[in-house]
């Protein structure tokens, strides 16, 4: 049950019309209090004024009992006064002293300040014989007061209720009539059709029509929003299809990470790559990326690859191992993009068939296709890599060895070319195993080789190694149809870096030390600093 | 008839006095020697003459005679009074006893006759008829 003030608060029409209503009772009791003052005041006015007629009446009479001190004249007079519905009492005073006394409802009455008293002279001269007090009945007046009041009462009560009422009407009618019937119809209004309002008749130019015209404007509005909303989402979703469809089937595997790394998304390439379920990662189970690579070389790589690419600048990129079935090592190109939001996003390939191209092509490149040692291109860079080594730390040295076999070329040209490749192929043995790993052993061309010694110029050693070799090397070599053959080698030596300086000339210096140890006999070896 | 050839004989009353008023110019008011009074102002007479007081000033009860020839010319000059106003008067205090009008006279003589032989008598002459040696002279009107 609702209570009629709840009304109030809902109901448009019932608070106009209760709040004009309301208006209008206080108007009215206003308009009352004044009308009954006013009404008062004219009614006391009157009364003051029947009773100035009345002892106007009685006052030649009453003067003649002051002036005779006639009380039964007096009594008379008072007696007919007092009859009369307006006077409450009358007091007639002769002299000093009262000469007749009349009370309406017996004595006791107060002279009070309404009272009326008239001097009396006396009939026949100036004399002031006594005066006449006449008490107005206040009730009377009262009873005329409310009589009149009441009429004023009916009256503005009336009216007021006509304007009211009329007021109400009108503001029913052209106000909230339409509005309540705006309101309703709005309320149940299913705009995302393009329902409409009505326009209420009578309200086509006024305030209303204009509200009216001015939703139903906005509803045009929101129609074509929800329209065109509606078609985007369409658009999106076919969109977003096509590229679920291309992120499903991608061989690449493609992955989201937030800034800590943890994997929020990834598609099935990502899974199978790294051993995760296909259908992505669960709220119980998100690895992080970098996580996926604990165990390998490039663990730290990896993590060192997301903290750069969280703190901003572009897309990041990274070849990584990761550990493959039975042993083998596969490799994937990880590439990192920051997206919006701190998020990451990723694509991963597989690379580890082109890695290991790359390698074999790499080891092609710098081999001696003959020996299996370095070749020329080889020992060219592990140079300039000792070279770039002893820049950088000023106590570092090596020395390079260079030696030219002797009677090589007899053997060429007498037993043939393959005779003269497996005495290279011998030979090259020969220096591999004398030297450390850490060293490198190259053929330069022909028969020419060269050795690498890494952080050492010590001539004793490098004395001690060079005849080893060459002892070995002149020992007969047997070839393929059970001769044997000889050769010999004249040795070169140069130093680089510490005491030796760095002069980038080595090869040159070394190439001239093993001329000399040519002209100064063969089978013998000098150093570049020897006279 | 005779009712209504009243107030014809009135008027012819009256013109007929105001011609001896006319003749004698003054009013006096006599008492008896031996009231005790020689002298009263106009209002003691008025008060005594309209029944206010019963007593001469002296004390004694007063009785007021009126002269009815000069009725008319006394009482308009005591209290500017016509006779008939006079007659409204006293026909309003009828019932009530209070006061009663003056013994009504009809000559000077008879004035002269009551004031001499009563110590509270009071009455009016015209001055020319006045005995000093029977009545005392306490106040004169003289025609305004």
């Amino acid at each position: 049950m609702r209570s009629p003030l709840s009304y109030l608060r809902t109901n448009l029409a019932i608070r106009t019309a209760v709040v004009i209503l309301l208006l209008v009772v206080v108007v009215g009791l206003g308009f009352l209090a004044m009308a009954v003052q006013v009404i008062q005041a004219e009614e006391h006015r009157q009364q003051m004024a029947r009773l100035d007629g009345l002892l106007d009446t009685v006052q030649n009479t009453v003067s003649i009992a002051t002036y005779l001190e006639d009380r039964e004249l007096a009594e008379e007079v008072a007696g007919g006064l007092v009859r009369n519905p307006t006077v409450l009492a009358v007091e007639i005073r002769s002299g000093g002293h009262v000469i007749a006394e009349r009370h309406k409802g017996g004595p006791g009455t107060p002279i009070n300040g309404d009272t009326l008293v008239r001097e009396l002279h006396s009939p026949f001269g100036e004399e002031t014989v006594g005066r006449i007090a006449l008490v107005p009945d206040d009730s009377e007046i009262q009873s005329e007061v409310t009589r009149a009041t009441s009429y004023t009462i009916v009256f503005l009560a009336l009216l007021l209720t006509l304007i009211g009422g009329g007021i109400v009407a009108v503001v029913m009618r052209y106000v909230t009539h339409p509005i309540l019937r705006i309101s309703n119809r709005l309320h149940d209004l299913r705009a995302e059709t393009g329902e409409k309002l009505d326009l209420p008749r009578g309200s086509e130019t006024d305030e209303i029509g204009r509200l009216v015209n001015d939703v139903n404007g906005l509803i045009d509005h929101l129609v074509a929003i929800l329209h065109q909303e509606r078609e985007l989402r369409l658009e999106r979703e076919i969109a977003e299809r096509k590229f679920r469809t291309i992120f499903e089937s991608a061989e690449s595997g493609i992955f989201v990470v937030d800034e800590q790394g943890v994997l929020l998304s990834y598609n099935p390439a990502f899974g199978r790559l790294f051993g995760l379920p296909p259908s992505g990662p669960t709220e119980h189970a998100a690895p992080r990326f970098p996580v996926l690579f604990q165990g390998t070389p490039d663990a730290v790589a990896v993590a060192h690859l997301l903290e750069r690419c969280a703190e901003g600048g572009g897309p990041r990129s990274g070849d990584f191992r990761l550990p493959g079935e039975d042993g083998a090592t596969r490799w994937v190109h990880v590439v990192l993009n920051p997206v919006q939001g701190g998020y990451m996003q990723g694509v991963v390939n597989d690379i580890t068939q082109r890695k290991l191209s790359e390698e074999s092509a790499r080891e092609q490149a710098i081999t001696d296709t003959l020996t299996g040692l370095h070749n020329r291109l080889g020992f060219d860079r592990r140079l300039r890599e000792l070279m770039e080594r002893c820049r950088r730390e000023p106590a570092h040295r090596f020395s390079l060895v260079m030696l030219d076999l002797d009677k090589f070329k007899p053997i060429n040209d007498t037993r043939g070319h393959l005779a003269g490749d497996l005495v290279l192929k011998h030979v090259a043995g020969l220096l591999d195993a004398r030297v450390r790993d850490s060293d490198l052993v190259a053929r330069y061309g022909g028969d020419e080789f060269v050795i690498l010694l890494d952080g050492t110029t010590d001539r004793a050693a490098i004395v001690d190694i060079v005849e080893s070799l060459l002892r070995r090397i002149n020992e007969p070599i047997r070839i393929d149809d059970g001769d044997t053959v000889q050769v010999g080698a004249s040795f070169g030596i140069a130093f680089y870096g510490g005491d030796a300086g760095r002069r980038p000339d080595i090869v040159r210096r070394a190439d001239e030390a093993m001329y000399r140890a040519k002209v100064g006999g063969r089978n013998t070896y000098r150093f570049h600093d020897e006279v | 008839m005779a009712v209504s050839l009243r107030p014809l004989l009135l008027l012819l009353v009256a013109v007929a006095l105001s011609a001896v008023s006319a003749a004698r110019a003054e009013i006096a008011v006599v008492v008896n020697p031996e009231s005790g009074v020689t002298e009263m102002t106009r209002d003691q007479v008025v008060n005594i003459y309209m029944g206010r007081y019963q007593g001469l000033p002296s004390g004694i009860t007063a009785f007021p005679v009126d002269l009815v020839p000069l009725r008319q010319d006394f009482y308009s000059r005591l209290v500017d009074r016509t006779l008939a106003e006079i007659n409204s008067y006293w026909a309003r205090l009828i019932f009530s006893g209070r006061a009663t009008p003056p013994r009504r006279l009809d000559d000077a003589t008879a004035v002269l006759e009551v004031v001499s032989n009563n110590r509270g008598a009071i009455g009016y002459l015209p001055s020319g008829a006045v005995d000093d040696s029977r009545v005392t002279v306490v106040l004169e009107l003289v025609d305004d």
